[in-house]
Formats: C-alpha cells, structure tokens, sequence
C-alpha cells in the first residue's frame, strides 16, 4: 500500500500519525509547498507576540517524520491530481503514484480587492513567512489598520498591541467577532480592548490604502483617512481548491467528504480546511476551518484509508481566545436563526454566559469571563441531548459533569465509549 | 492501562481527595501548612461536584484535548497512555478546556498553565487513592479490548 498525503499541517500530520498507527510498514509519500514542518499555524500570533520563538512553533518533534517513516517532500507543490492513473503530479513535473490519496491543502486568506493592496506594509497572515515578513516590518512601533474583526484580525491586532503598536480595528459589521459572539459578549471583548488601547471602528470598511512604495493611510467608506504604516487584512479563508479544478471531485464550498472522510471518487480522501463535512449543529455540510476539527479530520481519515472503518460523527464551529486576561469561548450558533431556537442568558460582572437551544438541544453557547468547564457543554452538543430540563445549572457557574450522570445514564446508548460507560456502570449501581 | 474508578456507594463528598491532591500535587510547597496559603491557590486534579461521584480525567480512549492542542502539549505518556499536559510549553489558550467532555482540565490563569490529573503517573498510588477514608477511589484495570490513541512521544520536545 501507498499512500500519499498533500498537506503537512494539522490534518495532514494528524493523518499520517493514524495510518502508522494501523500500518507500520506501508509507504507513506507526504508532501507540502511549505519549508518548514510541523509547525502550528494557530500560534503564529504567539510568534507575532514575541510570546513564542520560530523554535516553539511545532507541535511534533523535528525528527517526526523520521520517527513515524513519513517520506516528507517539504517545499513541493503538488499542480495536478490524476485519477484516472492514480498518480498526482508535483511541480517539478515528476509524478508519483498513489493508492490512497488524502487532500489536506487548508484554505488560504481571503484577499480583499481594494486598490493599494500592493503597497508594502500590507499583509496577510496564513503561515510562518507572511508572520516573519510581519515581524520584519516591525523596526519601530508603527500605527497599524487591522482589516476584518474575525478571530484572526483579533489575534493578530491583539499580537501587535502586545508588542506597543497603536492598533485600528476596522469592521465592517456592528461588531467584532460577529460569527463567534452576540452583541453583549463582543461588548465585553470590546471594552476590554479599548481599555488596552486598541480602537475599534464598526460599521466601516476601508476603500482604498494610500501611500508610496510603502503604505501611509488608508480610507474609508465614510471618507475619513487614518493615517497607517501598516495595513493587515483579516477577512476569512477560502478552501485551497486549485488542485481538484480539474478533476471530477465534488465540491460545494469545499471538497465534499463522506462520514468516513472519502471523496466522491475512490481512494481520495479530504480532511481539513479544505473539506466539507457535516455539521452537527447546523445539520448540514459546512467548512468548519479550526484546528481542532482539522486534527479530528485527519485521523479519522488516516484510520480509513489504513483500513480501519471509522465514522466521522460531525463538527461544529469551536473557538477559545483570550484577551487581554479576558478569556472567551464560543462553539455552534450562537444566536437564534429562526423558529424553534431558544436562547438563554446568564450575567454578572465580567462574566457572561448563553446557550442556545433548538428543539430542547443545546447547539451553542458563549462564555465570558468564566470558562472552566466549557467542554461539558461541547459534550452534550455533541451527544445531541435534550437538555431543557437542565438550562439554569447549564448557565450556572455550577455546571459541572457528575451532577449531568442521571441525564448521560438516561442517555446511555448515546455514550459506548469505555470512558463514559466505566461511569455511568457504577452510577446505576448506586442507584439501583 | 490502569485508571481511577469511583464507587459512589462509598463516597461521602468528604473531600478528604480534592484536598490532599491539592496539597501534594497541586501546591510549590507540598506542605500543607504553607500550602494553603499559597498564591496562586493550589488547584485540585481531582474534581468533587455532586452525586458522591468524584471526577478526574477519564483517558478517554480518543482524547479531544490532545487532538485540540494546538502544539502537542497535551500528550499520552508512550507507557501507559496517560494523557498529561507538558506544563513547560502550554501556552494556556483553553482549547483543551473548551473540548474535555467531563470538564476536569481547569484553565488556571494564575499559573497560566491548563492542570488536569494524570493519575500520579510517576508515583506507585494516586494521593486521592490514597487518602480516601471509605476506599471509594480504587485503581484499576480498564476493560479488556481497551485502546488508546494519539500523540504519545518517547521524550520531550
Ligand atoms: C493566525 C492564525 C490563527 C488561527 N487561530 C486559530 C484558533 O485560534 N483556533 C482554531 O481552531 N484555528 C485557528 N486557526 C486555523 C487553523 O490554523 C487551521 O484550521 C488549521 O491549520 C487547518 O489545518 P489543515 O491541515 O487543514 O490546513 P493548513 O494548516 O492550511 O495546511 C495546509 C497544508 O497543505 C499544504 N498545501 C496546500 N496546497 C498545497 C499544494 N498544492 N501542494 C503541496 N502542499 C500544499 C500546505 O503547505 C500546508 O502544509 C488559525 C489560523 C491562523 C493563520
């Protein structure tokens, strides 16, 4: 068997550390446009920061794929794929066969269409060299424009603020985070960033960047100008699709994968950024572009294409940040999009707390302030329970897992893993 | 792999467990007359919130937390396949929190770090097995067939 990944990110090292679990001796071909192996994206801002060294980025030992005998092509791209001889063509011009292929490309950043985006000082952060190129730029502490007020705008404003930049947020909704937050919780996030010193516009977007060679302003839709000597632009991800163009992969608004992280055509696999799976919330497919999906992904993948049959039960969108000392979570939908939602609400001082349900099942939540926890909700997200009888301990800075034994007991087929049923075998004893 | 079972029967919340495991792993001191005045507070592995059923990290077979680090700090011990944090590099940023299903990794921003049991690893006994009055915490096997999965190195890095 020979198996090759293109990727060698979350889902890609995730899939090739799952496969080596199954299958010790197979070929496994990685491959990955990138120089620099197994490191973690979702730190870059850390490295921005001065928070962590270029050295503290990785989230495998250097000699990975030695130790897991990975053939690694670092710096190759890979230009074609070829199902019809199984082979995928890198761009060298070289073709190498495969007998299990995964797809594991990521997304890249949105770039915005905005004249001026050439000038130096504009930038965009996806991977080690844009963050390098970043910090290079950064010789004197400059006024800086972050564009977009999504997760990466927060984490990299909050980076440069960090290292005593005066920071801009420009955004073009009533709101930062408006996809991870409600209006109350952004408020908090908000306040304790301009406490910190970083401004927040809403309601704007920049129309035009100004200067030189080098970026001096930008301007907005208002007609004000803010004078910049840096301009980054935060405005989502993409799935990087450009290899399965010319195939007959499907795709939607990425490559679709099955329950078992399979392509519509056989032997291809897709995990990651770049793949849509279901989503458990929402209860359709969805390109839900985090790090830890990406990992879960990828082994899934890993584990089928080795053989062993596993199912991929579904995601949802999850994000943990921290500002300024103000930790935030947020996972699935967070407010309501229609009949049938509930939402429910808990304050108190720097400390806000929601969930929200749609037909008695928990499919979001926000937590500010406090977040221990956390994953007791994630959990019933997952587990799909009726939780209407539970809401004021689930918004309670109470809620914990042992007083949830009865529901997860009255739930017991919904919990096969030896690491619920040890529990939930010895609660019914007690209370039998 | 060995793990930490409650009988619910036999616990009375007494608390005797959070309070030694604070004591002993939790604290700079391990002494409990400076170790309750410690800054930060000591912060328990073990968790005692209800039903007489005391918590600590399950091992799940396939760990969330280790798949959502986002730079290999929650790990399985090689050995045994214990899930532990490597405490030198967590950058505390929660994401493990946000995905432990039982909700035993506590965020501890004082010591920026994400602390969770591993089951005393390098001792001979749990101190919550230990100490426990009615016998209600036990170390045992875990079922036949068992497994566990994901990222376990053979050293730090
Ligand atoms: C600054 C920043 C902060 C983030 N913060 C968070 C966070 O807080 N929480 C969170 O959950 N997620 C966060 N993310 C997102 C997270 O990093 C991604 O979800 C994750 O990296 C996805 O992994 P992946 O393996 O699918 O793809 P990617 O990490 O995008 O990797 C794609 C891989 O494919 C390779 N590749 C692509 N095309 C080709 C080709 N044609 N040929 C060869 N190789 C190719 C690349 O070299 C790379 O190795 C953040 C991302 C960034 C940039």
């Amino acid at each position: 068997m020979r198996y090759v990944i293109i990727g060698g990110s979350a889902a890609g090292i995730s899939a090739a550390e799952a496969i080596r679990f199954v299958d010790p001796t197979s070929e496994i071909q990685l491959f990955t446009w990138e120089h620099t192996p197994v490191y973690s994206r979702v730190l870059l801002s850390y490295y921005i920061a001065e928070i962590l060294s270029k050295e503290q980025l990785h989230f495998r030992p250097l000699d990975f794929f030695k130790e897991n005998r990975v053939t690694a092509h670092l710096g190759q791209k890979v230009e074609k794929i070829s199902p019809e001889t199984k082979s995928i063509r890198t761009e060298d011009g070289r073709d190498h066969p495969y007998d299990r292929l995964l797809i594991a490309t990521g997304a890249w950043p949105n770039l915005m269409d905005i004249p001026g985006k050439e000038k130096k000082g504009v930038f965009v952060v996806r991977n080690l060299e844009h963050a390098q190129a970043m910090v290079r730029h950064l010789v004197k502490p400059t006024p800086v424009c972050i564009l977009g007020g999504g997760l990466i705008g927060i984490r990299i404003g909050y980076a440069l603020s960090l290292r005593g930049l005066k920071v801009k947020l420009i955004i073009a909704s009533d709101r930062i985070l408006s996809q991870m937050l409600d209006l109350e919780a952004s408020t908090l996030v908000r306040e304790r960033m301009q406490e910190r010193g970083i401004d927040v516009i809403t309601g704007r977007n920049a129309v035009k960047i100004l200067g030189g060679e080098f970026v001096e302003s930008i301007v907005l839709d208002n007609g004000e100008k803010i004078d910049c000597q840096m301009v980054v632009v935060g405005k989502g991800v993409e799935p990087n699709l450009e290899i399965v163009s010319s195939t007959s992969i499907k795709t939607a608004e990425g490559i679709l994968a099955d329950e078992r992280m399979r392509t519509n055509l056989p032997d291809i696999y897709a995990a990651g950024d770049v793949a849509e799976t279901y989503d458990l919330c929402w209860e359709r497919t969805n390109v839900n572009a985090l790090w830890p999906v990406a990992f879960e992904q990828g082994r899934v993948a890993g584990l089928n294409m080795a053989g062993r049959e596993t199912k991929y039960e579904g995601s949802f969108r999850m994000n943990s940040l921290d500002v300024f000392g103000l930790p935030v979570i947020s996972m699935g939908i967070t407010r309501s999009e229609g009949p049938g939602y509930q939402e429910f609400r808990a304050s108190g001082k720097e400390m806000y707390r929601k969930i929200v349900l749609k037909g008695g099942r928990l499919v979001g939540a926000i937590l500010v302030g406090q977040v221990q926890k956390a994953g007791v909700l994630t959990m019933l997200m997952r587990k799909k329970l009726d939780v209407s009888g539970v809401v004021p301990f689930l918004l309670s800075k109470r809620l914990n897992f042992a007083e949830l034994l009865p529901l997860v007991k009255q739930n017991q087929e919904k919990f096969t893993e030896v690491e619920y049923r040890e529990l939930t075998q010895r609660f019914a004893a007690s209370k039998a | 792999m060995k793990v930490i079972k409650v009988d619910p029967e036999k616990c009375t919340q007494c608390h005797t467990c959070d309070f030694w495991c604070g004591v002993e792993i939790g604290s700079v001191s391990k002494e409990l007359n400076s170790a309750i005045l410690e800054t930060p507070q000591p912060v328990p592995r073990v968790h005692v919130d209800g039903n007489s059923y005391p918590l600590h990290c399950r091992h799940c077979e396939i760990a969330p937390c280790v798949d959502a680090c986002p730079n290999g700090s929650m790990r399985r011990d090689p050995q045994t396949g214990l899930v532990y944090v490597h405490e030198p590099s967590c950058i505390a940023c929660w994401m493990c929190v946000m995905v432990c299903p039982f909700g035993v990794i506590a965020p501890s921003s004082e010591m920026h770090v994400a602390v969770k049991c591993d089951r005393c690893r390098h001792m001979e006994y749990p101190i919550c097995v230990e100490v426990c009055p009615t016998r209600a915490l036990v170390v045992e096997d875990r079922e036949e067939g068992s497994a566990w999965y994901g990222f376990a190195p053979n050293r730090d890095f």
